[in-house]
């Protein structure tokens, strides 16, 4: 165990560009919405709703993948198992999505408790995301960390081992598998079953169960694919 | 004791072969010379050895077991790779912070007195480093490591020549109070002649020398003198090299050279000089190319 925190580390150490900037271009993104609404004078209520929060899941998978493509080889290099490393890189981003579940959780009471920061913006409480359990906030916040990074992970794995051939080999056929699935779901004409089967689901099965099982498919690729995995 | 046996090892890459039915032992507490030419299979070798690749055929053991994903094995093992790639957030610090954890035998004074000589700057980023520079930092890891097993493969590409002795030294006082087994991978045969105890030579994927470097010394002798005596005196032996010069020549021949036949040489008119072990080097690698 110590020795898969010693490796844990390594996602850890240069702290300010692995951890603080998402964050410090997430409060970017909330403080140029928080001066763009208060200039809006006739901001209706409910359209004052933001897609700021993304820049903080996109730049946290961004770094979760080049946790992949630069730390990996470097871990290698420092006599690290492909096991350790990998294991070590589940740990450390599973609990960064629940750490960072709960700031944007606390972040939402902050924003709710303000009145959205004093000009009613939604910048964390996201239209249909924002449900009222606590416990499944936090999970909904935390999920779709796991889901990207991990689906980011599986790509970059895929590029260490196979190199860029190898990743657009996967890419091409990802397109082909999932657009042939939907030309056979359009001929059939299934589309209307899906959408059903979809606004059937409960909240917390399509916000939360679902893309945790994909999260976790992806994150199991990504360790077949690195056990054979050289810098 | 063995640190590490190999038995027929292989590697191919498609249809190149990298590592041609290499046997050898690494016996503990000694300094190895892992010399060849470029794309000899040295750096495969060590990536084997080290668990970051895995051989298409053959046995090898690492302090007797398999090395690959062998998180025991290779803890006591460091590799110090010229070509050793650094994420881009790290500091030099941060590196040093991290090896520090990573290997168990790490002695962190000696990494700090190592990154004042070297003059490194703990707070650049190591993507910034300059070319000698990053090989400093892959040296001081390399040696404060203090690792059983230590591997420098080509550790110090950039590195001036006073960075380079503080290398040779540093090293050699360190082995002396923490002796462990070191393999020095380079083409500076010269330089580090005098550390090596034992030679490996590999030469497009197979292992024409596995050595002890004193014995090379007395096993590869430059003679010269009147070309029809030194072709009678070259008869018995392998010639490795032969150079003419009007009624004079020289050859670099390979045998034994014991006080009989050094007295005979006299007597012949024929200058007998050791090699060095670059020259040696140089002529047994040559000698297969025109075989």
């Amino acid at each position: 165990m110590k020795r898969i925190l010693d490796v844990a580390r390594m996602h850890t150490v240069a702290w300010v560009a692995q951890i603080a900037w998402p964050w410090g271009i997430m409060g970017i993104s909330l403080a140029v919405n928080i001066l763009i609404f208060a200039s809006i004078d006739e901001a209706s209520p409910g359209k004052t709703s933001t897609g700021g929060l993304s820049s903080l899941y996109i730049v946290t998978a961004i770094v979760a993948a080049v946790s992949i493509s630069q730390v990996f080889p470097f871990a290698l290099g420092m006599g690290v198992t492909r096991r350790t490393f990998y294991t070590a890189t589940v740990l450390v981003n599973v609990v960064q999505a629940l750490v960072y579940g709960v700031l944007l959780y606390l972040l939402n009471l902050i924003e709710g408790g303000t009145g959205g920061f004093g000009i009613g913006l939604h910048f964390f409480r996201v239209p249909y995301i924002d449900v009222s359990n606590g416990l499944l906030q936090i999970l909904v916040y935390a999920v779709p960390f796991l889901f990207l990074n991990f689906l980011c992970i599986f790509a970059a794995v895929l590029l260490v081992r196979f190199g860029t051939n190898g990743l657009y080999a996967a890419g091409a056929a990802a397109i082909l598998v999932f657009g042939l699935l939907g030309a056979l779901i359009t001929w059939q004409g299934w589309w209307g079953d899906i959408w059903h089967w979809l606004s059937t689901q409960h909240q917390a099965s399509l916000l939360v169960g679902w893309p945790a099982l994909i999260a976790a498919l992806a994150a199991i690729g990504g360790m077949a694919a690195i056990r054979k995995a050289n810098a | 004791m063995t640190v590490v046996a190999a038995a027929g090892l292989t590697k191919r890459y498609g249809d190149v072969t990298a590592l041609d039915d290499v046997s050898f032992t690494l016996e503990k507490n000694a300094i190895y010379g892992l010399l060849g030419r470029n794309g000899a299979g040295k750096t495969t070798l060590m990536q084997l050895i080290t668990g970051q690749n895995s051989a298409t055929s053959g046995e090898l053991r690492l302090f007797g077991e398999h090395p690959y994903e062998n998180e025991r094995a290779l803890s006591h093992v460091v590799f110090v790779k010229e070509s050793q790639k650094y994420p881009s957030a790290y500091k030099v610090r941060h590196v040093l912070s991290l090896a520090s954890h990573l290997f168990p035998h790490w002695d962190d004074e000696f990494a700090q007195s190592l990154v004042d000589d070297f003059n490194l700057p703990r707070k650049r980023d190591v993507r910034k480093l300059s070319r000698g520079m990053t090989s400093a930092l892959g040296v001081t890891i390399g040696l404060a490591a203090r690792a059983p097993l230590t591997f420098f493969d080509e550790p110090y590409l950039g590195l001036d020549a006073v960075s380079r002795q503080l290398f040779y030294d540093r090293l050699l006082a360190d082995y002396a109070e923490h002796p462990r087994t070191v393999v020095l991978s380079t083409h500076l045969i010269d330089e580090v002649a005098d550390l090596i105890e034992h030679v490996l030579l590999l030469d497009r994927g197979k292992l024409v020398l596995d050595t002890p470097s004193e014995d090379l010394r007395g096993e590869v002798m430059d003679a010269t003198g009147p070309a029809e005596v030194l072709d009678e005196f070259a008869t018995g032996r392998e010639v490795l090299h032969r150079e003419r010069l009007g009624g004079m020549a020289r050859v670099t021949l390979r045998g034994s050279f014991d006080n009989a036949e050094r007295a005979r040489a006299k007597k012949l008119g024929i200058d007998l000089e050791p090699v060095s072990l670059q020259q040696a080097v140089v002529r047994l690698t040559m000698e297969r190319k025109t075989a």
